[in-house]
Parts: C-alpha cells; structure tokens; sequence
C-alpha cells in the first residue's frame, strides 16, 4: 500500500535514528490564546528539531492557523513561552519574526503578482548601493543564482509573478524564505491551490529541502499522503489542544484520521 | 523513481500563463504614448496656434500643478490609498499663504514655507486617521474635502484675498518668471519637470517605491515580509499633501491671491490624470510616465478646445468622457487574452455543434463563392 512505501521512504531517511540526536531549533511551550470566550489554543506544546519536517494537522478551527499567526507575529499568545536554540524569544511583528529566521509561506501564496521574481525574492529587504538606490544588478545575479541553485525551474527572474504557475508561486515564495537564511519555514497548505501535477512538484521541492537538511519546516495540511511523503512527525490539534504526537514510521493514516476527527468515525484505531 | 526523474529539477514546466501581465503593461504605456501623440496631431491640425512653442510653453505652465501633486498622488493610488481631499487642501494653502501676506505682513517666502508646512500637516491628519485609526481614506479625505473647503470659505468670507500691489519678492521670480534664454520658459515647468524626473526615480530606484508597489500590489505579503505598509501609506498621504502644499504656494506667486474657491476642479484634474495615466485604483500598479501622459493629454484638451472655441464648461465633460474610455480600454487590454481564448472557445464549441449541420450551408456558400471558412 501506499503508505507503507512512504513510511520506508522515512525510514530509509534515517530520521527516525537521528531524532535523539538532532537539536531543537524552535520550541513552544504551554501557549495559549482566547478570543473572548473562544479557545483557540489551550496550552499546547511544539518542537521543531533541526532540518526536520514536522505535520501539523487537525481539522478546521484546531488551532493550526492560530499557531502558525503567533510564530509569524501576527498576532501574541495569551499565555506560554517561545523558543529559539534554546533562548526565550518574544514575536511582536512580522519583521521580528523574519530577523528571528522564522519565514511563513502562507496559504494564499504572498507574492506581489505585479513585480517581478527578483523583487518578490528580495521583497522587503531590497539589497541597496550607497545605502540609496535598490542595486537592481545584484538582485537579478543573486535572485538567478537561488533559482538555479534551489531547482525552482524558472526560465527567468525578470518574469512577473502573475505570469507563473501555482507550483512556481510556491517555489518562489519558499525560495525567498531560504534566501533570507532562514531557519524555520512555516508552509501553510503548501498544495492545497495546486493541481495534482502542480502539487507534485511542490512535493519534489520540498523533498530536496528535506535533503538539504538545512531548514527545520512546520507543514500545515490537510492532505495525508503529502503529510506521510513529507513529514518526520506528526502533531495533532484537536478543539485548540494537542492530542497526540507521532513519528510518522509509527503511524498510519487511518490512526492520524481517527486522531483528528476525534475517533468518532474509525473508533477501531483507538 | 527512475533517475532521470531524481535529476530533473523541480521544474515547473507547465506553467499556465495568467493573462501575462507584462505584456498588457508594454502595450498600456506604448497606446498611451500613441493616444498622446495622436491629440497633440489632432489639435495641431485642426486648432489654429496650438502648434507652437508658446501654446505647448502654456499646455506645460498648467499642466506643472497637476504633475507636482500628481506625482505623489500615483504613490498614493499605487500604496492603494485615495486621496479626494487634495483641491481644498490646496485652496486652503493657498488662502493662508495670502492670509499671512496680507494680515501678518510676512515675507512671501516664509508665507510659502507656512502654507507647505500646513498642506504637509493636512496629509499627516489623512495618512493618520486612515493607517491608525483605520478609517477607509475615500471617507477621511471626503470628510477632509469638506472641512478643508469650509475652512477655507470661513477664512476669507468667501472672497479672494489679493496680495498687496507693491509687494516685491524673488518668490515671485521662482514662480512667475520666464527665462528669456529659452524663448521665454516659464519657470514653473521647471518645477513640474522636477517633480516627475525625481518622482520617478523614487518610485523605480529606491527601496520606498518598491516598497509602495508592493503594499499596493499584496498588503498582506508586504506586512509578512516585513514591510511596513501602514509607514508606506502614511508616507506618501504625507507626501501629497505636502504637494498640495507647494501648488498652493506656486499659485500663490502665480495670481498674487488667495482664492478660497481655486481648488474646486483640482482634484478631478489630479486623479483624472493619474487614472489616464494607468495607475490601478486596486493598487499595485501605475508609473510616473503614465501620469506624465496623463496630465498633457487633460492640458491639451483644455488647451485644444478653447482654441478651437468650444465653450469651456465642455472641458469637464470631455475629461469626465476620456476617464471611462480609457479606464475601459485598459480593461479590455488586460482581458484581451481572456477574450480570445472565450471567442476561440466558443468557435470551438460552436463549429463542433454545427458541423454535421452546416455542411450543406456551407457548400451552398461555397458555390456562390462566400468566404471559405476552415
């Protein structure tokens, strides 16, 4: 079946061996967050090891997009503690977050469809000559070398970003947060937009990340067979709670489905 | 996997075109340049004195207000933000730069200094309200226009303040010379140059106007990349009414008066030139050429139809008129490839409908030597 065939994929990775070793990069602790008398995240607990992949699932209102605002900074938690290489941090604003190197690629895809690749790649923080005009050079030569280097497979960085694929948007916009060196990448249902095609390729891109092992990602998604290709954990939000955490080649979907939706419909898998 | 598959980059190949941008923008700015160019041949041929140096001197000596505060009016609309407050901010100015003459005997050059002053403080009140407090700036600046015109009314009874006759001030030479050299340029179109060449440097070269597209084009990606888009906004209100500032100074030393009533078809003038001029009023797109364009082509009408002795209340039905057609016809442009692809479609669909039908129709066309259709 076919989530044996990923799960030896994982397996084969060594992730599983290599997770007592690894060192967390981002820890949340007990974070808690009300909207009047709404829930939405009751003291949960996260980790992120380094160059690991973990899920974050949970059906709609679990908690996930609240999660994901506070590590962006969009919005502050009520209660609990962040971590970064072990230092507390505090997330007041987008920018905060980015200098922290904790990038989102949200759900919406962020790029500015009426600029270019290179200025979205280097959007907000523009490389500057003589600390006044933004050196238009330098982008197009580093925007062109991250494309190349990261396979996004883009014929040219001049192209404006309404004129790409779905798939593409998406490569462009994890690319810019991999310029940026970050450490942590948030990606908020990375082919929920896509075709089927499409989402391979965005499945692709994110695998060699995996290899590359130098970024830590937190994957929000509904689909379980990219959460099984993709992921070294499992964590599952249920009504703002976590409810379980799994190694994904201790798992299976069904169990992850049973976990989500509350085991009222797979009452076997618990 | 195979390897050929491993190696393969994450390519993606089938990439779908989304109505290509790019090229609606080339064609945008090239018609624009041809529509330009065809009102100035129009009124050329057909309007006697238009074609001269001294009539385009004046086309430009008008068209210098419209380009000063049309300028940081495209910053604005580019930001996504809407300014109807600029007229009376303007007129405003004006009225206290006469005030301060007349009633505190200042020097005309600090008068002027006071009235950009206050035109920057009025885009500070509209750049706050809007990025602060949060109130849509189509209702701040309408509440503004109203306040401001009031103002300006209550201030002079509602008569234009002149400056004394005697008065005398190389303020005046800045904004009402003529620089004999150059077959008599009017200095003020130096300051309309001034105000295009270094607006569109800012708006190309710097982090700032990338950054006014970007808030424009996807706010929320700006903010997540760390752009401050409320600082954008509140920068460029800022900027514009700083602008209403400086016109009210230049008419100023212009008329040597203060008209409480001067701005009242400024602003339909401003953000008619910005709109021909191709600035998205959803954001995001827009350039200085454009509003450059803009504004001559709104002077030459102005200009064009007194001289050909058209009644001049037509101007605002005419410009009113060119704000739809051209609105309409860049819309068409962008959709131009959607509506291609729905007529091939259609063919498509239609022919494949028809085909079993139309073969004795068309044979019969054929015969009497119709057009043979594929």
């Amino acid at each position: 079946m076919m989530i044996d065939a990923s799960r030896s994929d994982s397996a084969g990775g060594g992730s599983v061996a290599e997770e007592g070793v690894r060192r967390t990069v981002l820890s949340a602790e007990g974070i808690s967050k009300q909207y009047g008398h709404v829930t939405a995240l009751d003291s949960v607990d996260l980790s992120l090891a380094e160059g690991e992949i973990v899920a974050l699932v949970g059906d709609n209102g679990a908690g996930k997009t609240t999660l994901v605002s506070i590590l962006t900074g969009l919005i502050q938690p009520d209660a609990g503690e962040l971590r970064l290489d072990s230092e507390p941090i505090w997330i007041d604003s987008p920018r905060r977050a980015q200098e922290l190197g904790i990038a989102t690629v949200f759900q919406d895809l962020a790029l500015v469809n009426q600029r270019d690749v290179a200025a979205n790649l280097f959007l907000g923080r523009e490389p500057r000559r003589f600390g006044l005009v933004v050196d238009r050079r330098r982008m197009i030569r580093e925007a062109s070398a991250a494309i190349a280097r990261l396979r996004v497979g883009l014929p040219n960085v001049r192209a404006l970003a309404s004129d790409l694929s779905g798939g593409q948007r998406q490569a462009v916009a994890v690319a810019r947060a991999i310029l940026r060196e970050s450490r942590v990448l948030l990606l908020d249902e990375p082919t929920a937009a896509l075709g089927v095609r499409e989402a391979r390729r965005v499945v692709e891109f994110v695998k060699e990340l995996r290899a590359d092992g130098r970024i830590s990602i937190l994957l929000i998604s509904h689909n379980m067979d990219n959460v099984f290709e993709l992921a070294d954990r499992v964590v599952v939000f249920r009504q703002g709670k976590k409810v379980a955490e799994r190694l994904v080649a201790e798992t299976s979907m069904d169990e992850i489905v049973g976990l989500i939706v509350g085991g009222r419909f797979t009452g076997s898998s618990q | 996997m195979n390897k050929t598959d491993a190696v393969q980059p994450a390519a993606f190949d089938d990439s779908v075109s989304r109505g290509n941008l790019f090229l609606s923008r080339v064609l945008r700015e090239f018609g624009l340049t041809a529509v330009t160019i065809a009102v100035f041949a129009f009124f050329s041929i057909y309007a006697q004195y238009f074609f001269g140096l001294d009539n385009v001197y004046d086309i430009a000596r008008v068209s210098t207000y419209t380009l000063i505060v049309g300028v940081p009016t495209t910053y604005l609309f580019i930001a996504g933000e809407f300014d109807l407050s600029i007229g009376p901010n303007f007129a405003l100015c004006n009225v206290c730069m006469a005030l301060a003459i007349l009633n505190h005997d200042l020097n005309p050059w600090v008068a002027a200094g006071i009235a950009v002053l206050l035109g920057t403080g009025i885009g500070a009140v509209n750049g706050f309200v809007t990025t602060v407090i949060g109130v849509p700036s189509f209702i701040v600046t309408l509440g503004m226009l109203s306040v401001l015109s009031g103002l300006a009314l209550v201030l002079t009874a509602g008569a234009a303040v002149n400056y004394p006759d005697n008065l005398e001030s190389s303020f005046f030479t800045v904004t009402n010379g003529v620089i004999g050299g150059l077959n008599n340029l009017p200095v003020s179109i130096l300051w309309g140059l001034a105000a295009v060449i270094i607006g569109a440097w800012v708006l190309r070269y710097t982090r700032f106007g990338y950054h006014v597209y970007a808030t424009g084009g996807n706010p929320r990606a700006a903010r997540a990349a760390g752009i401050s888009t409320r600082g954008v906004k509140f920068w460029c209100f800022v900027l514009t009414g700083a602008s209403c500032g400086v016109v009210g100074a230049l008419q100023g030393g212009w008329l040597r008066q203060g008209d409480p009533v001067g701005g009242s078809d400024f602003t339909l003038l401003v953000v008619a030139a910005v709109i021909i001029g191709g600035v998205a009023l959803t954001g995001g797109e827009g350039s200085v050429y454009g509003t450059l364009l803009g504004a001559w082509i709104i002077g030459m009408l102005y200009n064009g139809f007194i001289l050909l002795g058209v009644q001049s209340y037509w101007n605002q039905f005419f410009i009113g008129l060119v704000i739809v057609l051209v609105a309409s016809g860049e819309l068409a442009l962008k959709r131009r490839d959607d509506l291609g692809e729905f007529i091939r479609s259609s063919r498509r669909r239609l022919s494949r409908r028809l085909v079993p039908q139309a073969f004795a129709g068309r044979s019969a066309r054929r015969q009497k030597g119709g057009p043979a259709s594929s």
